[in-house]
């Protein structure tokens, strides 16, 4: 009886339902997202549990995707155990003699099987333990950062901007701020450089002031979303000494980071390598 | 550069994919194969000559996909022409032609790109990400030749896979890129749920194969898939036209 529901919660045909069902569902967010801009980006700042317990009573309209994603994709990892095991134990108990290579080869897919539930462990960690903290950044300012909190002062700002004769005049091609820490070490940040510190990533960011103060005195459901993601007008500064954008500093706790970039990286390997050496297999029409 | 804004440098590329096609259904294919190498030559520095719209070189407009989405389409049939020019290299470059004529029709400037945007990995994501696309078009396109009987009947199955791998690896790029610009390495947004959303479905898509009696219906998945990019991908380059843009 147990083996039974094993065996059909392993379905292969279960798989592609749930595949098919985890599409429709995230096709369905991106449409809420797109409408909802300011909403959704919340959840790029807070852990899953806490945001969708905010509005889930307020606004289940448009946030009831996101836990029957989770449930989806639970079912989904559930499965994969389950087909990927029942796999390796037909591979392994009959092995049949064969070259490791193509032992290895027919390995492979239950293997890559296994980093995905890997990927969706790490996602989780990342969406149920993530920190994410933003504080403004000024010169000679101070930061407290982690459970040592460990002294950090801003000791330089500088922008660079696109050249004054480009049509991009006036636009920030890069920012480098100067940390010091207690032992007088300096730390440079800039955009897309992120710093590494005490168990924590350190980013810069920019927003406008306008939209700063308007995202403080409304709540996020009730902004008319002409929000987007296109951000250009933040790095605009006509003024070099007077300006309206104001930095930030990010200070991000990922648990799963590690566990995503493994499992990502492994999983594009392998599918590489398998595809390739299958022309390097005879075809015995157990492949797959 | 000497291409930079000169649009018709684009037009005369599709004026070169057209006149190949014609004459490759004329079955004057070695003529075909070189007027498609001349065409897919003028893209090449058209694409090269949108990196200085800015008057400054910033990559990023080389690497906006209704421009480069041709451009990695064009590889297809340009491959397979160099390597057999007598073999049957026209109907991908029929897809060739339809998303040329839309890079035609597409606003021309450049969105400015923020800091976040001028990273290596925005361009290293971009063209996986166009490269994965062009696959699935040829997936698409090859299932439907199978459906009709103008292909064989799995054709389309290893152009689906290139692409998920493709495809996989800008996943893997994006993320990385997402999480050094943003400290996210998802984001809860309508693209980064776009792209799930495709990874998904071709996921179920490429299992397919393995249920019995499916197989065949594997072939309308690819076209099905096929529509889910260009929706997801197509409806975000339209509300990108409105976005402020210089040069063009």
């Amino acid at each position: 009886m147990i083996k039974r529901i094993w065996n059909i919660l392993g379905d292969i045909k279960i798989s592609f339902v749930l595949l098919m069902a985890a599409s429709a569902t995230l096709f369905t967010g991106s449409l809420y997202a797109g409408n909802h801009y300011s909403l959704f980006n919340e959840l790029n700042r807070l852990r899953v549990q806490d945001w969708v317990a905010d509005h889930i009573t307020l606004q289940p309209e448009m946030v009831w995707w996101i836990p029957v994603l989770f449930i989806i994709m639970a079912c989904l990892g559930a499965n994969t155990f389950i087909c990927a095991c029942n796999r390796v134990a037909a591979l392994i108990g009959p092995r049949k003699s064969g070259s490791g290579f193509h032992f290895f080869h027919l390995l492979t897919p239950s293997i890559i099987h296994f980093l995905f539930l890997v990927i969706i462990l790490g996602h989780l960690m990342t969406f149920t333990l993530g920190r994410w903290q933003t504080t403004p950044l000024k010169q000679q300012s101070r930061v407290e950062l982690g459970e040592k909190k460990q002294m950090l002062r801003v000791q330089s700002i500088r922008d660079i901007f696109f050249p004054e004769n480009s049509a991009m005049r006036d636009r920030i091609f890069q920012t480098t701020a100067t940390l010091i820490n207690a032992e007088e070490k300096e730390i440079d940040l800039q955009f897309t450089k992120p710093a590494f510190i005490d168990g924590h990533y350190l980013f810069l960011d920019k927003i406008k002031e306008r939209k700063k103060e308007k995202l403080e005195t409304e709540p996020a459901e009730n902004i008319q979303d002409d929000e987007n993601c296109n951000k250009a007008y933040v790095y605009i500064e006509k003024e070099r000494d007077k300006q309206e954008g104001e930095l930030l500093l990010l200070i991000v706790f990922d648990p799963g980071l590690y566990v995503i970039i493994f499992g990502l990286t492994s999983i594009m390997g392998l599918m590489i390598w398998y595809f390739v050496a299958q022309k390097m297999t005879p075809k015995n029409g157990k492949e797959g | 550069m000497f291409t930079t804004g000169v649009h018709a440098y684009l037009y005369l590329t599709v004026a070169c994919y057209i006149a190949s096609f014609i004459l490759y259904i004329l079955r004057v294919r070695r003529a075909g194969a070189g007027l498609l190498i001349t065409g897919v030559a003028l893209q090449s520095l058209y694409l090269l000559g949108r990196g200085w719209l800015g008057d400054v070189f910033i990559p990023n407009p080389i690497f906006e996909g209704p421009f480069l989405l041709p451009w990695c389409l064009s590889l297809i049939p340009l491959v397979q022409a160099i390597k057999e020019p007598d073999s049957n290299w026209g109907p991908t470059l029929v897809l060739v032609i339809v998303f040329s004529i839309l890079s035609a029709l597409y606003a021309k400037g450049m969105i400015p790109p923020t800091p976040k945007k001028t990273a290596v990995w925005s361009f290293l994501f971009f063209m996986s990400e166009s490269m994965a696309h062009a696959l699935f078009y040829a997936g698409a396109l090859y299932g439907f030749l199978s459906i009709i009987g103008k292909d064989q009947v799995n054709g389309f199955y290893s152009w689906i896979v290139w692409g998920f791998i493709a495809y996989t690896i800008a996943q893997v790029i994006g993320a990385v890129w997402c999480f050094v610009g943003w400290g996210n390495t998802f984001n809860w947004s309508a693209r980064h749920l776009g792209s799930a959303t495709i990874w998904t479905f071709y996921a179920g898509s490429l299992h397919l194969k393995f249920i019995p009696g499916w197989g065949k219906r594997s072939a309308a998945f690819a076209l099905a898939g096929a529509v889910l990019v260009f929706i997801m991908s197509y409806s975000s380059y339209l509300r990108e036209m409105s976005f402020l843009r210089v040069g063009g």
